[in-house]
């Protein structure tokens, strides 16, 4: 596996192609180190072994014909548990869903299949994507995501399981979903790249649904590259999904990204960087000068349009949509069931949320996607951190006041609020490492364009790690904890 | 679309820096003698935090002819 493990989707796609390695090969040796790793991270919801071989065997057939088309032909990969696969339960993070199975599989995977990837694991997440507010990384059947960096520390969510396989080579690559943070929060923990499309690049179709209007799926991988080759087989038509515009996504290539980079006009707001936590502010601020030297770009002063209450959008918006999603499952006995005791208060109240509340929230987001198609004709993408700190302690409540935003808090804070934002306009993302914290711990920054913007960022973010290799850093080999699978571990004052 | 101006009426809120991937609010709580997990106290929270958002949607200003954002896409 020492070849195998930790090698980006391009480079094990040179291995196949070259027939140094065969797809059963790579897949076995996948699936061992899921199954004897997954458990240090709470990594794994299920292992497709016989799936993944079965794959990997069509793969090889496909590879002795001849040069493959599509790059991801033989590459095993793991899946977000909101997503139905053939083979596996479909837990949703939830006991309520533990057992629950599905006779397709999810218009992501279908694509990836039809691309000759290699399905090895389905995912642990945050139960029901955390459309509740959890309070604890311990919302999950699966037990909290743990780090790879430090297993003390939470993996991020929701997507945790998908941040902690790909930052611990168990995966080359995985898919995520995101709503309002989910994919970027973990990239940013566990020092991965992610990227968020563009609403309705991707299918849905067959992914559990936590918000109509927000809800987005894409990959989590090693490299800019990388997450460029899965988007490029994950975005276009599925008739499926009412809510996909067909629109397809290609990586730029190298002359037409030097091109865009020598022109790129890149938002940036100085202020953020205060709000930061101490372990974090050094590392994300060399990053940004960093990403300025790399890319010899200059950044300019732009910040989110003011006065727009992003939070409150947000979370009404996505607790609405959820709860009525929800709705029967909350109003039974089963709800109770749920790990996170806030996570079933918030949901439960959720169901209260008036519709002129919804609407007022909807409205809003028409406003800022003008304002914010204003702000892109003066720039082409934002610039910011992936997240303000380091990851958290997997027993630290994640309503905990952090101090040095409550110290910001009547301050102006320039783009902290781009998570919010961008999910609500609807806009890609692209989340990468950018270097360590003073706890050794990994940080990462974000770039966010226009709608359909992907392959500058997909660009900018590749150009950027050609010339940096934070992304290339390993995390340490995991220690088995007593207790680790534990789904109470480390919870405060219980 | 129409077009229309939003006034700006106050800076940007930390909304959204919190580790919650919600965007919940740094909002210091209240005292409270309940244990903090106790599920009549999270009730009660759930419910403020509600009308809380609720207020701050309704305080923003918003010109009457907005519609609803009906698509997300370019």
């Amino acid at each position: 596996m020492t070849e195998v493990r930790f090698a980006s989707v391009a480079e094990l796609g040179a291995l196949l192609r070259r027939r140094k390695v065969s797809a059963v090969e790579v897949a076995a040796a996948v699936l061992d180190v899921l199954e004897a790793e997954g458990p240090s991270y709470n990594a794994v919801a299920a292992l497709l072994r016989e799936r993944a071989l079965r794959e990997a065997r069509l793969a090889d057939r496909t590879l002795s014909r001849g040069p493959p088309r599509s790059p991801l032909l033989g590459i095993p990969y793991g899946a977000k548990d909101l997503l139905a696969a053939v083979g596996a339960t479909t837990t949703w993070g939830a006991p309520q869903f533990a057992a629950q199975t599905f006779d397709a599989d999810a218009g992501a995977i279908v694509k990836l299949r039809r691309a000759g990837a290699v399905l090895a694991a389905k995912l642990a997440m945050v139960e029901l994507a955390g459309g509740g507010g959890y309070r604890y990384p311990s919302a999950s059947l699966q037990g909290p995501g743990l780090n790879p960096w430090d297993t003390g520390r939470w993996s991020g969510g929701s997507s945790s399981g998908s941040g902690s396989a790909v930052a611990a080579g168990l995966v080359p690559f995985a898919l995520g979903s995101e709503t309002s943070g989910s994919i970027g929060t973990p990239a940013a923990y566990c020092g991965v790249t992610g990227l968020r499309p563009t609403y309705g690049l991707v299918t849905r179709r067959g992914a559990m649904a936590l918000s109509w209007t927000l809800d987005k799926i894409g990959p989590m991988a090693r490299t800019a590259e990388d997450c460029g080759i899965v988007l490029e087989a994950l975005a276009g038509p599925d008739r499926g999904d009412a809510s996909v515009t067909g629109k397809r996504f290609r990586r730029l290539d190298r002359r037409q990204s030097v091109a865009v980079i020598r022109s790129v006009r890149i938002g940036h707001s100085a202020d953020e960087l205060a709000v930061a936590t101490p372990e974090a502010r050094a590392a994300l601020e060399k990053g940004i000068a960093e990403l300025r030297r790399v890319l010899k770009v200059k950044t300019v002063n732009a910040t989110l349009p003011e006065g727009l209450p992003y939070g409150a959008m947000v979370s009404t918006v996505h607790a609405a949509e959820g709860a009525s999603i929800f709705a029967e499952l909350i109003e039974s006995d089963g709800w109770e069931e749920l790990r996170d005791a806030r996570q079933k208060a918030g949901l439960r109240e959720a169901l209260e949320i008036r519709a002129r509340d919804y609407l007022r929230a909807m409205r809003l987001r028409t406003v800022l996607q003008e304002r914010l198609r204003t702000l892109f004709r003066d720039i082409d993408v934002l610039l910011s951190f992936g997240r303000h700190t380091t990851a958290t302690h997997v027993g630290d409540p994640l309503d905990r006041v952090v101090p040095a935003t409550q110290a910001q808090a009547q301050r102006p804070t320039g783009n902290v609020a781009l998570i919010p934002a961008g999910n609500l306009a609807g806009l890609p993302a692209i989340f990468f490492p950018c270097g360590f914290g003073t706890d050794g711990l990994p940080v990462g920054l974000q770039l966010v364009g226009p709608p359909l913007s992907e392959p500058l960022l997909v660009a900018l973010a590749e150009a950027y790690q050609r010339a940096t290799d934070h992304h290339l850093r390993r995390p340490p080999r995991p220690v088995r904890r007593a207790g680790a699978s534990s789904p109470d571990r480390g919870r405060r004052g219980t | 679309m129409r077009s229309f101006q939003l006034r700006p009426s106050r800076p940007a809120s930390l909304d959204g820096v919190t580790r919650d991937e919600r965007g919940a609010t740094n909002a210091t709580p209240p005292a409270d003698a309940r244990a903090v997990d106790d599920p009549s106290r999270l009730a009660d929270e759930a419910r403020a935090q509600r009308e809380k958002t609720a207020a701050e949607l309704r305080s923003t200003p918003l010109p009457m002819e907005t519609e609803p954002a009906t698509t997300y896409r370019a």
